[in-house]
């Protein structure tokens, strides 16, 4: 830090009037420094207020503000399937019976379609308390994989879920405890043991690939025309996306059922189905399920915090995976300790509310394609 | 709080704060790259404590957050430093002429490619030696005078140009 060592620069201090103005202007600009104090405050852990501006609103594509409705809806269900039923049926008895004190635990869940893809992937840090944030990864994130920059979903499709892990690990800054992938087609056939899942459509289709043939307009779905809604990409505007948006809705649609359990005609159904998905279901050997699954029963519904990672670009065109979405990974990091960090958790004024996304629209009544 | 850590930061955050800010020429993205470094270096404080110079390294993680930032911001930012550039880069016969000179560095600097203006605050701030700020920036002492030698010639055209200007307002203020 010796100023002399600056004389090794070639051309003499002071004598280059150059020079000089640059270290009048680098100093002038140093000199606008923010208050040691704003930083300390933050490092003691009330970080809200400086967070806030590092997180610009961004664009967000109508997919990417579905997918943050999906998230909590995806938990949700996994919590309800997960659920064991004696559990379900003696709740209070369980409690005391040497199930281990909830911990604060990083969770990823990976809804799997039936082409073997991550479909919705999400992130989940269950605090102690009760409280819990829920971060959405879209699936075509472009990410770096290990070996290469690769979607998300491709990172699951080629490497499987220990892959999926690393990867998202790499990407968020946080260890994943415990993970668990789900099969969205387990979803359809819980429709009709609701009564049926109702959704919207925006225009009448016939597709022969998927059997898919409904009117326009608002209807009730459940078995195979649930599957059918589900499998249809041809014949739709955005291929893909428009199925993804369905999957989307379709779910919130169903966690509003199951949870109200309104239409719930046949308890015993469902308590069969629920079982049948939970087979389905793949978790890491050491989690503790049921502990899991008590505390997603046990969140408070005021400290549930939902969001998506920060995203740079919707329309990232790659050479080999087609369009992506575009994320910084020093973002992502940023945006996830931010989330995660209880103490802002805490002094958020509306917690349900507080995602910086924006809160969760009704998007189970929005017709879709 | 892991031991030494509060020391660290009682002793060096106001400079590094400064560092940040001279880096980023903006406060706000200066507060939100120190703190999210401190408290990736509170974590880790015993292996950064152990190090040779913990200063340096803190330094290189502060460059590096601000080079990663930067990265998404820079297109809207110089965009924007291109209208304050062109707003007070203008020569006037203002009595303060040394500050508009000042402020058009500022701004000149200010749209420096982002290791360039590293090396820059480094080495006329901070008074970093060429392997220090190669340290720093990761690259070669041979990579950083070609950084500074790039910034200078920049920045120097400028000035030259600035000086012919005000140079011409002072000869015809003497003639007259």
């Amino acid at each position: 830090m010796s100023p002399a060592d600056s004389a090794g620069m070639g051309a003499g201090m002071g004598a280059d009037p150059a020079e000089t103005l640059i270290r009048e202007a680098v100093a002038a600009e140093a000199d606008r420094a923010p208050d040691t104090r704003a930083v300390l405050a933050g490092l003691r852990g009330s970080r809200a207020r400086s967070v806030r501006h590092r997180f610009p609103l961004m664009a967000m594509t109508a997919t990417v503000v579905v997918t943050v409705v999906v998230t909590v809806v995806v938990t949700i269900v996994c919590g309800v399937i997960l659920v064991p039923p004696l559990l379900r049926s003696a709740a209070p008895a369980a409690h005391d019976s040497g199930t281990p004190a909830p911990v604060s635990q990083n969770v990823l869940l990976a809804g799997i379609d039936d082409n073997d893809t991550a479909d919705s992937i999400v992130l989940a840090h269950l605090d102690r308390d009760g409280a819990a944030e829920v971060i959405s990864l879209p699936r075509d994130s472009w990410v770096n994989s290990g070996s290469g920059m690769a979607k998300l979903s491709a990172v699951y499709t080629t490497g499987g879920i220990t892959k999926l892990v690393s990867t998202v690990e790499e990407l968020t800054g946080v260890h994943v405890d415990h993970y668990a992938t789900v099969p969205m087609q387990g979803f359809a056939q819980l429709s009709t043991a609701v009564g049926g899942v109702p959704v919207c459509l925006k225009a009448a289709v016939h597709d022969t690939y998927s059997g898919a043939s409904f009117p326009a307009g608002r209807q009730v779905l459940e078995g195979a025309s649930a599957l059918a809604f589900l499998r249809q990409r041809h014949g739709l505007p955005d291929g893909d996306l428009d199925r993804e948006a369905r999957l989307q809705v379709f779910l919130t649609s169903l966690a509003r059922e199951l949870l109200s359990g309104s239409k719930l005609t046949d308890p015993d159904t469902l308590h069969a189905l629920l079982a049948q998905v939970r087979e389905d279901v793949t978790a890491d050997p050491g989690w503790d399920l049921v502990a899991f699954a008590e505390q997603v029963i046990g969140l408070r519904p005021a400290g549930l915090r939902t969001g998506t990672i920060p995203i740079t670009t919707t329309a990232l065109w790659t050479d080999t995976s087609g369009a992506a979405i575009g994320v910084d990974p020093a973002q992502v990091r940023a945006y996830v300790r931010h989330m995660m960090d209880d103490t802002v958790n805490d002094t958020a004024p509306s917690p349900g509310a507080a995602a910086p996304t924006g809160p969760p629209s009704p998007v189970a009544d929005t017709c879709v394609n | 709080m892991p031991d030494g850590f509060d020391e660290f930061v009682t002793e060096r955050l106001d400079r590094l704060l400064r560092y940040a800010t001279a880096l980023a020429c903006d406060p706000h993205l200066a507060q939100d790259i120190v703190q999210e470094v401190l408290l990736r270096v509170q974590r880790h404080w015993p292996k950064i404590a152990s190090l040779n110079a913990p200063d340096l390294y803190v330094r290189r993680m502060v460059t590096n957050e601000y080079l990663s930032w930067r990265r998404r911001r820079a297109a809207r930012d110089i965009a924007s430093e291109h209208g304050t550039l062109d707003a007070i880069g203008q020569p006037t016969l203002d009595p303060a002429v040394s500050y508009a000179e000042r402020d058009a560095m500022r701004a000149r600097i200010a749209v420096l490619p982002r290791k360039q203006r590293a090396a820059i605050v480094l080495r006329y701030y901070e008074d970093r030696t060429d392997p220090e700020i190669a340290e720093v920036l990761g690259c070669s002492a041979g990579t950083v005078r070609s950084h500074i030698s790039r910034a200078l010639g920049t920045l120097r055209a400028a000035v030259q140009q600035h000086s012919e200007w005000t140079g011409r307002e002072a000869v015809r203020e003497g003639s007259s």
